[in-house]
């Protein structure tokens, strides 16, 4: 068994063999397809990028809690709630059977969680880091956590297909209109489709322009027979280029709605995030200075105007860390994961794995800074300061 | 048209937007590396602190990119 892993692992690192895998992955790739057209054999289409989460199930009915929440499963929620029931089981786990002198994965959650708390009672003091902490390590393991499973191959390539037709409807529903969209055809699989593996990928796009798709024939958004017309179109050319007649009722044009994306590529996650941060670090500010103390930073009288307008400033900069808070896990793992569409798209096979390890690290480090900056600016602001010292 | 200078305008945010942190990563990297040089034995806590510093600086190139991002594909 030993000798057989030896031998399995002496062959992926041979350097002849990593080369062949790059030659074929540039050749099926996307520079492959532009050169040939016989080439690019593994090639994805462009996965569709959107910013806000897409929608993957809407609840009706009129009940207390379906109003008091949002309708929509969002995938992103999908992947928050999985993070959480990873984490879940990681603690299940860990403290199972607990010994005194740990080992294994008791060991390092021990060690994960020590460390922390060493470093918030080294920052924050003895009593207060003992306060912070918890909060400090729930936003820390929260980020990490799911910017890892975030990560995890089948995340934002496995998915339903949204129709054109579907797209265009739920534009209409938001008032939305008037974007370019390059459907894709994708082989109709089922429901499921997938774009890992360039399984079921057709690279020919229809080009929706506004106004022509979304006011069409007589005002009327987005006629079913223009969308078939221009399907049979595409089809039709794609079939010429590739010299063959292959596609049949499988194939459909559309959109891939993954099931899985990464939480924090979510700008509701991370504002949230943000929220609770900052709430949390507000209300300790009025523990600690009380009522008047923690107001008197932001509105202050007694020392001049000078002194008030740096007051005014502290508020305008208590907004801006919840919006740089926002933007900066949001645009990193926002980043991160267009980053692995185009060089999943570019060089299929190979190009995407050091970029996984760039992921996984900005994960842990984006966690990291969220986790700190809030325990830095929890103690900044339970902290008297006296403005008559210098 | 319309689509050609927007794409021109995004690539000018995200670009113009990474100079300033480039150089202020640059810095920071550069005084950590002389400060770890004077005194070794403190290279954990310079490496928090710096990348803390980089932290901030890098939101403000997430801020350009943002921007990019809006302009390119909303």
């Amino acid at each position: 068994m030993k000798k057989l892993f030896s031998y399995i692992s002496k062959i992926l690192l041979n350097p002849i063999f990593l080369g062949c895998i790059l030659i074929i992955s540039i050749l099926g790739g996307a520079l492959g397809a532009a050169s040939s057209a016989s080439l690019g054999f593994l090639s994805a289409p462009f996965a569709y990028i959107s910013i806000p989460s897409e929608t993957l199930y809407v609840f009706k009915g009129d009940s207390f809690l379906i109003n008091f929440f949002n309708r929509a499963l969002t995938n992103t929620f999908l992947m928050s709630l999985l993070g959480i029931v990873v984490l879940l089981i990681i603690s299940k786990i860990a403290t199972q059977n607990m010994k005194i002198i740990p080992s294994g994965i008791q060991n390092f959650i021990e060690f994960v969680i020590e460390a922390m708390y060493n470093t918030c009672k080294k920052i924050a003091g003895e009593e207060k880091g003992k306060i912070f902490f918890p909060l400090v390590m729930t936003i820390f393991l929260f980020i990490v956590v799911s910017n890892w499973i975030g990560v995890l191959p089948g995340t934002g390539t496995i998915g339903r297909i949204e129709t054109a037709e579907e797209y265009c409807h739920h534009q209409k529903e938001k008032n939305n209109l008037g974007h370019d969209v390059d459907f894709n055809i994708y082989k109709r699989n089922g429901n499921l489709s997938s774009t890992l593996f360039g399984f079921g990928a057709a690279q020919y796009k229809i080009k929706s322009s506004d106004p022509s798709l979304f006011n069409h024939v007589n005002n009327e958004i987005c006629s079913q027979d223009w969308l078939d017309l221009e399907f049979e179109k595409a089809k039709q050319i794609k079939a010429e280029e590739l010299s063959t007649n292959n596609f049949d009722e499988n194939y459909q044009a559309g959109i891939l709605v993954p099931f899985f994306r990464g939480a924090n590529s979510d700008i509701n996650t991370t504002l949230a995030l943000a929220l609770c941060a900052m709430i949390s670090i507000h209300f300790w500010a009025f523990k600690y200075l009380g009522l008047f103390g923690h107001i008197g930073k932001f509105i202050n009288f007694k020392n001049g105007p000078i002194n008030f307008f740096v007051g005014i400033l502290e508020l305008v900069g208590e907004l801006a860390k919840i919006i740089s808070f926002t933007f900066r896990l949001f645009g990193n793992i926002f980043a991160g994961e267009v980053l692995l569409f185009a060089m999943a798209f570019l060089l299929p096979l190979i190009g995407i794995i050091p970029f996984l390890g760039l992921e996984l690290f900005i994960g842990l480090i984006q966690g990291l800074i969220f986790a700190m900056l809030t325990l830095i600016f929890a103690t900044i602001s339970t902290v008297e300061h006296n403005s008559d010292e210098h | 048209m319309e689509g050609d200078i927007l794409n021109i305008g995004a690539g000018l945010a995200i670009g113009l937007g990474a100079i300033g942190p480039g150089i202020g990563i640059g810095m920071l990297g550069a005084k950590a590396m002389e400060a770890i040089g004077r005194n070794p034995e403190a290279v954990g806590t310079i490496q928090t602190n710096m990348i803390l510093g980089i932290a901030f600086a890098e939101a403000i190139a997430i801020y350009a990119l943002v921007v990019a991002i809006l302009i390119k594909f909303v």
